[in-house]
């Protein structure tokens, strides 16, 4: 366990089940898997394999009930995720995990500019209730974050930053709106980062940049970043190591290149033998 | 980047205002709406300045000009006392509009966090507010808001507190029905995975989303609930006289119809102006604002 000083999140056999009805529907089956500080993993697989549930779980954002953990811990920072309460949570979403979501067209709200949702998320993380205190005046925090979002914008290689800030989402395109989450889930610059299928409502071209940026920002603010793809040259492009996932168990696990080089099961040599290739036969 | 992602400029909000405004009054009818809310509310303001016999809004009497039919003197003739049934019209405004503002300040109030909190947390929470709505809405509000001011005074106040109590389950169940549509989008997921509390989801994410059909609601509410004001009044459990509410001008006037026919028919007039206004601008906010929305 010479590691372990290094671990940064550990989840030990978890399985979630989902109520239906009056039965318990197994979702998610002894899945463990690790990720270590400023490690970038991938968490490959089919839709409905479990990759979005597993992740949420790690944010506790899957819905307790129907949700149910029925066996495992995830545990981070000394503490076991699956106990966690309301509170607890408020302390470590956004600050300490956060999450970039899959569909960049609904995952901001219509309502508010840009710059209003940045700095709500930059005031407000973790703060009970509408009326807590602030550890600073409003308008120092205001201002610190103005600064730091322009700052990410820019990182985020978006046009005109200044003027982004007084836009709302319906003036931008799907590209930007992508990069403009990636800066909101990083505004705490977070230990971990989960990236669910960033970019896959996106166009091949606009994708790919953008998960450069976001691996570039990612080691320069020193994050560590789990990604969810089923796109295994994603997953080649951006992890240090890559989990295969399959109805909702963990089939292969290790070095990417290792695991995509040389399969050992069956099912991830038949997602590597689903890949379009443009050169061959 | 490229050129036109630079050039462009984002309406200022003064300049977004503009162009909504525009495209509101675009539809004739709602301008129409708009014109007679605006001339109900001048009226209202300036009744003192505009009316000409502004001691016939007391209770006293002119016995020399009694059921006189309208002329130049008495634009709209004169009442069963003698009084100017023109300027007792433009009182009756005040009482009318407060009264819609009033209640649908209260009906909101109490409406629109009931309806958040029952729609968003759910489960028993949401049982126990949406059952008791339901009960409110099993009985006409008419009726229950004839119960309320029967058991109280019939004066203006308890008019308006009858009234809001058979109103707030509307929009209570108006906001539910909006928050369970709008608790489901990925950005309210988001903001709580960005460590967002409840209330702060339900308050700073949710309500805001809804403020477009309270407001479209609250317009054309607006026209109902001076109706029903002035139902009651001409029931006679609304204001009492000599106050000129307009419902209950009417119930003095309706004995002597056909023969004194403005007696009742200005004052009903006065009624069908304002509930056909704000209908009419309530339609054309509403199309207005769904067209935003997609």
């Amino acid at each position: 366990m010479s590691m372990s000083e290094n671990r940064l999140l550990e989840v030990n056999n978890l399985c979630i089940s989902f109520k239906v009805d009056d039965n318990l529907v197994p979702t998610i089956k002894n899945v463990s898997l690790h990720i270590d500080k400023g490690e970038c993993v991938s968490i490959v697989g089919e839709s409905g394999s479990g990759k979005t549930v597993t992740c949420r779980s790690l944010l506790g954002l899957v819905p307790m009930p129907p949700g149910v953990f029925t066996n495992g811990s995830i545990n981070y920072g000394g503490m076991d995720l699956t106990k966690i309460t309301d509170k607890g949570w408020r302390k470590i979403r956004g600050s300490e995990i956060s999450m970039v979501f899959q569909d960049p067209m609904i995952a901001l709200n219509p309502v508010y500019t840009i710059g209003k949702q940045m700095e709500n998320v930059y005031i407000y993380q973790g703060k009970s209730s509408i009326h807590s205190k602030l550890d600073k005046k409003t308008s120092v925090l205001k201002k610190e974050a103005k600064e730091r979002s322009l700052h990410l914008l820019e990182k985020m290689k978006l046009p005109d930053p200044e003027g982004m800030l007084n836009r709302y989402p319906f003036e931008l395109s799907g590209g930007q709106r992508q990069r403009i989450i990636i800066a909101l889930a990083m505004i705490h610059t977070p230990k971990l980062l989960i990236a669910d299928e960033p970019g896959t409502a996106l166009d091949v071209t606009v994708q790919s940049s953008i998960n450069e940026e976001l691996k570039r920002l990612v080691k320069e603010e020193n994050i560590s970043m789990i990604f969810i793809t089923h796109n295994l040259g994603v997953a080649k492009d951006v992890s240090d190591r890559i989990y295969v996932m399959k109805l909702g168990e963990v089939v292969e696990e290790g070095k990417t290149d290792e695991v995509l080089l040389n399969p050992k099961n069956e099912y991830t040599k038949s997602l590597l033998e689903a890949l379009p290739r443009v050169t061959g036969k | 980047m490229s050129e036109n992602s630079l050039n462009y400029t984002p309406d200022t909000k003064a300049q977004r205002f503009k162009k909504q405004i525009r495209k509101l009054f675009r539809n004739k009818l709602t301008l129409l709406g708009f014109i007679l809310v605006f001339i109900v509310i001048i009226c209202g303001i300036l009744a003192p300045i505009i009316a000409p016999y502004p001691g016939s809004i007391t209770g006293v009497t002119n016995f020399g000009g009694m059921h006189l039919p309208p002329s130049m003197q008495y634009i709209f003739g004169t009442d069963e006392m003698g009084r100017d049934i023109f300027s007792r019209v433009l009182y009756g405004a005040r009482y009318s509009l407060s009264m819609g503002v009033v209640v649908l300040t209260f009906s909101i109030l109490i409406g629109v966090p009931l309806g958040l909190i029952a729609g968003y947390w759910g489960g028993k929470v949401n049982a126990i507010i949406m059952r008791t709505t339901d009960t409110f809405l099993a009985v006409p509000s008419i009726i229950m808001a004839m119960v309320v001011s029967a058991i109280l005074t019939p004066n203006l106040v308890n008019t308006m507190i009858a009234v809001s109590f058979s109103w707030w389950p509307w929009i209570t169940r108006l906001v539910q029905a909006e928050t369970l549509k709008v608790k489901n989008e990925q950005f309210i997921t988001a903001s709580q995975g960005a460590g967002a509390s409840k209330w702060r989801t339900a308050f700073g994410e949710i309500l805001p989303n809804c403020t477009s059909i309270i407001i479209v609601k609250a317009t054309t509410d607006m026209g109902f609930v001076i109706l029903t004001g002035a139902s009651l009044g001409f029931l006679g459990l609304g204001a009492q006289p000599p106050i000129p509410e307009w419902g209950n001008m009417v119930a003095e006037g309706r004995i002597y119809l056909p023969n004194m026919w403005w007696e009742s028919i200005f004052p009903g007039l006065a009624i069908l102006i304002t509930v056909l206004g704000f209908n009419l601008l309530g339609d054309g906010l509403r199309d207005l604002l769904d067209v935003e929305n997609d």
